[in-house]
């Protein structure tokens, strides 16, 4: 498992269409293995075993949201310095800000193009770690 | 106007009125008292000097009868006095006590028997023609047998002007005999009381009787002899008493009382002297008692007599003391003083009472006003409080305490109680503002109420000044604005959440279809491509609209921030034509793009506007006829950038055109539709040119084409720094590529209190450079384009800006000095990036202060070819004056100085040299001097005077550079080193 290029993501979504077209998105034309994860809480029991390179969170979760789970993440070794990016809906300035500042290296406004998708995520992580 | 009441002044004047009455009247009866003391005083002294005078009369009448006495004696001691002896002996007996006796004589008592006896003695005694009267009548005297006696003058001596009574009978002599008698009674010597008013002498008669007096009355008449007689004359007697000399110090009149009938004056003593006249002079004796007269009684010679002794005024004044007067003229000026205190007293007290009545109305009217405005203050729905220059409570409406839950005696005196206190820092910077004269508009915020829940407020508040323009509080409404808040909060949120909750499914919709339209779940049939291609395009439409309806709620709601920056347009267009290059082609269009090759540099977020230019662009892509151009320009227009974008499509139809930047405005539905438009673009572009202080609009003909524009504020001449250039303040340039930088470095030097233009390469900052003079220009050397280095090369050739001070901010600074090393660059200061903010302020103060001003030469020289020479070669250096006599230079050097002299020697009204004395700079130290002479050496002081910086001689060659050289160098100094 080579870690100079990006290809372990975690992924952490409950919608499950938008899991279904992220997921074919990242994974058909990303190339990336992905695990997919519906809830905060799975996150975190399986982010351990996966050892993400990356971390891609909807914000908008029922029971524990995106922002709560990265900061849960990022209390475990595995996941405490992961680079990461949140996907949403509500793209508010200052919203924006916020989730800079909690630690997520950018944000992806949904609805996105899955097409172009994983270049903007591979761009992204380049760039993070340049 | 002071209310002074009438009745006030009448009784101010009646009280000092009263007062002085009062005083007066108590001064004049002190002084009357002090007057009548002096009065008993006086008389006491003028009592005893009357009866001094009394004395004195008395003593000498008393003495007057001395030489009669003695006569008498004589005469009763002796049987028969022959005249001579007579004679000789009254003479003598006149000098004793030298009375003033005009006549004496000798009476002898001659019964009827002796009287031939004495007649026929007389005859032999040689008084042939001596007879003695006869005369009978009732009441002469007799003797015991009724026989007649007679008292014939038998001796006279020391007869005075009269005639000789001789013989005559004395005893017919009714006032003679009246005294004879008494005196014969008495045994003593009695004076005759004058019954002729005309008479003017008196007689005192003497008794002799044949033994020594006899004591009983029969026997004194038995043994009687004779009298002597002794005649005085009143002014005699009045002279001898009361001397020669004129009395100065009183007048006496003597008067004598006779038995019956009134008192005749017999003489008087004034400043005439004495005079004995028989007067009655009644008015004298009888009149008032007054001031100075005296009259006393005695009674001498067997008379009652008054003296009446009348001091004049002047020897009353003479004792008159002035204690009276004086305690007259105390009394009333102590009276006018006390007066004059007392009216004093009650004039302040008037005044003061009119001015408390003017207060009291003043008063009343504040109260009023006060009432009025509490009454205002307090109707006021909205939480009102006025605080104090310490920002203690005055004030506090009803709704105030309704919002906060304190009444206004628990506050009024102390700090607002809901300001939490993790709001302290923003009470400060409120104060701040206030006390400056700002007004604080709707700053929103939280307080607290008493029981210590917060809430959302809004705070407005304006400074209140005094007269004397001293802060002296404020007045401050606190709006309770939960409910907005939470309205805003909850549409915030809707907006949000809805955008949320469209746009999740959204997400799966347009991402499915993109999928497949991508191939990724395999090739797809053509018609089933078609379909699907239908569904995405108006999937992406939802999107749109969904994006382009939150962005209109953020504008109305003022909840778009812009991230203003300084950019430059050409880039951004271009930059947007690109990324709808595409699209473009998509409609077979083509996009042209035209500038006018200037820089334009606008303050603006780069997202917005590009979201403008794509809107814009994409509008006029859709309705583009296939093949068309669009043409896009970029050019100035006055002091604005205009971005046009012209499509030769149909045009904008004319009912359309007034509603074109409205929402959800388009032509028509189907043309929407078509188009793929959301019907909002144009009114969301609107927003954001309008927000960037510019303006849109569109020029339009049906069937040709619209031209679509925009227009915003360049750089230069924009107030988009939202603080106004500081009066005063120099302005710098800061030309950075780097915008982060850029804000930083500006808003380092604003700080330091500079005004700051910033471009954003080298082209702009060259432009910019040209239209106004900047106090220093901060560079830094990698930009795009023409670099830092060239561009600082270009400024030094050309004159105006070969002095401008440079600062060069470069990540690697002191390799870039070194490399320009020998370059003659002139000032500048090189920093390395980043620059804190001391050293950035330091060094460009150190830049700008080295080229402070251009030093002032004095050039003496009569030569005009010359001056012409020096004055066009130290142009661009220094400001010359020029001095064509040692006379001009001494007026030039009295009305200004100079930083150097320029001094030829040999001029026509002396050398030069006598002007090195006169050239001191402020401090009075020697300024530097070159020294100009056609002929050097000669009359060039050897040694010289240690200010003389260069000697030159006019024949060198290159004296002109050696001299442009020297004052180049002197203005290179920094002022400090400079004299």
């Amino acid at each position: 498992m080579s870690d100079t290029e990006l290809s372990r993501i975690l992924y952490i979504e409950d919608d499950s269409d938008i899991q279904a077209v992220i997921g074919m998105a990242l994974q058909e034309i990303g190339g990336f293995t992905l695990e997919i994860c519906s809830s905060g809480a799975e996150a975190i029991e399986r982010s351990e075993a996966f050892r993400p390179q990356l971390i891609l969170i909807d914000v908008m979760m029922p029971g524990m949201d995106g922002p709560t789970t990265l900061g849960h993440l990022r209390q475990m070794p595995a996941t405490a310095s992961t680079p990461a990016i949140f996907m949403t809906a509500k793209v508010q300035p200052a919203e924006v800000a916020r989730y800079r500042e909690i630690g997520a290296i950018d944000v992806i406004a949904k609805p996105c193009d899955p097409m172009t998708l994983s270049d903007r995520i591979r761009s992204i992580w380049v760039r993070c770690r340049g | 106007m002071l209310h002074v009441r009438l009745r006030d002044v009448l009784s101010e004047w009646g009280a000092a009125a009263a007062i002085l009455a009062v005083g007066v009247t108590i001064a004049g009866l002190a002084a009357r008292q002090a007057e009548n003391v002096e009065h008993k005083r006086i008389e006491s002294i003028l009592d005893a000097r009357a009866e001094w005078l009394r004395v004195s009369v008395f003593a000498h009448t008393d003495g007057m009868t001395v030489p009669v006495e003695a006569v008498g004696h004589f005469m009763s001691t002796q049987s028969f006095v022959h005249l001579d002896e007579f004679d000789a002996f009254a003479k003598g007996a006149r000098h004793l006590g030298s009375t003033p006796i005009a006549a004496l004589s000798w009476v002898p008592r001659v019964t009827e028997r002796d009287w031939p006896t004495v007649e026929a003695m007389a005859v032999a005694m040689g008084l042939r023609d001596f007879r003695i009267t006869r005369e009978t009548r009732p009441g002469l005297p007799a003797d015991s047998e009724g026989r007649r006696e007679y008292f014939p003058v038998l001796h006279e001596a020391l007869l005075r002007n009269r005639e000789s009574w001789r013989g005559r009978d004395l005893a017919t002599d009714a006032e003679i005999w009246s005294a004879a008698e008494r005196a014969r009674d008495l045994a003593a010597a009695i004076a005759t009381v004058p019954t002729d008013a005309d008479s003017d002498s008196f007689h005192v008669v003497w008794p002799v009787y044949s033994r020594a007096p006899p004591d009983t009355l029969e026997e004194r008449r038995k043994e009687l002899r004779g009298f002597t007689l002794g005649q005085f004359r009143y002014a005699d007697v009045m002279r001898w008493i009361f001397g020669e000399f004129p009395s100065r110090d009183q007048i006496v009149h003597i008067f004598v009382h006779p038995g019956t009938g009134p008192a005749l004056l017999v003489g008087s003593v004034d400043v005439d002297g004495a005079t004995g006249a028989l007067a009655s002079s009644l008015e004298l004796l009888g009149a008032q008692p007054e001031l100075g007269k005296f009259i006393k009684p005695f009674e001498v010679l067997g008379l009652n007599w008054s003296m009446v002794v009348i001091f004049p005024g002047f020897a009353i004044n003479q004792l008159h003391a002035s204690t009276p007067l004086t305690w007259l003229v105390l009394g009333i000026v102590l009276t006018m003083v006390v007066a004059a205190y007392l009216w004093h007293q009650r004039r302040q007290t008037i005044l003061v009472r009119a001015m408390a009545a003017d207060l009291r109305l003043t008063v009343d009217q504040l109260v009023r006003t006060d009432s009025e405005l509490r009454a205002i203050i307090d109707a006021s729905p909205v939480p009102l409080l006025t605080i104090d220059d310490r920002a203690q409570i005055r004030r506090w409406n009803a709704a105030a305490e309704t919002t906060f839950g304190w009444a206004a005696r628990e506050v009024i005196g102390r700090h607002n109680p809901a300001i939490p206190p993790d709001r302290m820092a923003e009470i400060a910077s409120i104060s701040a503002r206030l006390k400056s004269g700002d007004i604080v508009r709707d700053l929103e915020t939280v307080r607290i109420r008493r029981d210590g829940t917060p809430f959302d407020a809004s705070v407005s508040a304006g400074p209140i000044f005094a007269d004397d323009g001293a802060y002296s509080g404020s007045v401050v409404m606190i709006a309770d604005i939960t409910e907005r808040k939470q309205v805003e909060r909850m549409k915030s949120e809707f907006v949000s959440t809805v955008s949320h909750e469209l746009r999740t499914p959204l997400t799966s919709i347009a991402g499915s279809l993109s999928l497949v339209l991508g191939g990724v779940a395999g090739n797809l049939p053509e018609r089933v491509q078609q379909l699907l291609g239908i569904a995405k395009k108006n999937c992406d439409r939802l999107v749109r609209l969904i994006n382009d309806i939150l962005d209109i709620e953020k504008i109305e709601s003022g909840k778009m921030t812009f991230d203003m920056r300084p950019l430059g347009l050409v880039p951004l267009v271009r930059q947007a034509i690109e990324d709808n290059r595409a699209y473009a082609e998509g409609y077979s269009v083509e996009f042209e793009l035209t500038t006018d090759g200037r820089e334009l540099q606008v303050n603006g977020d780069s997202d917005r506007l590009t979201q403008v230019i794509t809107n814009l662009l994409s509008n006029a892509v859709k309705f583009s006829p296939k093949g068309e151009q669009v043409t896009v320009a970029v050019r100035t227009r006055g002091e604005r950038a205009r971005i046009e974008v012209i499509d030769r499509g149909p045009g904008i139809p004319e009912e359309f055109r007034s509603r074109i930047f409205g929402k959800f405005a388009q032509a028509d539905a189907r043309d929407s539709r078509q188009k793929g438009g959301t019907g909002l673009g144009l009114s969301i572009c609107k927003a954001i040119v309008e927000k960037h202080s510019g303006s849109i609009g569109f020029e339009t003909t049906s069937g040709q084409g619209s031209r679509f524009y925009f227009e915003l504020p360049l750089l230069a001449h924009s107030a988009v720094k939202s603080e106004m250039y500081a009066a005063g303040a120099a302005t710098l340039l800061v030309c950075e590529d780097d915008p982060d930088v850029a804000v930083v470095v500006a808003g380092m030097l604003r700080a330091g209190g500079y005004n700051v233009d910033q471009a954003v390469d080298a082209e702009t900052a060259r432009a910019a450079i040209t239209t106004r003079p900047y106090a220093a220009l901060v560079l830094d050397l990698r930009l795009p384009g023409r670099d830092g280095l060239t561009l600082i090369r270009e400024l030094r050739a050309a004159p105006v800006t070969r002095s401008l001070p440079i600062v060069v901010l470069s990540v690697r600074a002191d390799e870039e000095r070194n490399r320009s090393q020998g370059e003659d660059l002139g000032i500048v200061e090189w920093l390395s990036k980043p620059p804190s903010s001391e050293q950035l302020l330091a060094t460009v103060s150190r830049a700008i202060s080295r080229v402070r001003r251009r030093p002032r030469v004095l050039h003496v020289e009569d030569d005009s070819m010359m001056l012409q020479t020096a004055a066009s070669a130290l142009r661009e250096h220094a400001d010359v004056t020029p001095a064509r006599s040692l006379a001009e230079a001494r007026t030039a050097l009295e009305r200004e100085s100079f930083d150097l002299a320029i001094l030829d020697i040999g001029m026509p009204d002396g050398s030069g040299l006598e002007l090195i004395p006169l050239l001191k700079d402020a401090r009075g130290g020697l300024l530097p001097v070159i020294l100009f002479s056609g002929r050097l050496g000669d009359a060039m002081p050897e040694g010289g005077p240690n200010n003389v910086s260069l000697r030159l001689s006019k024949t060198e060659s290159g004296w002109v550079r050696a001299l442009v050289r020297t004052v180049k160098g002197l203005g290179d100094q920094p002022p400090a080193a400079r004299p």
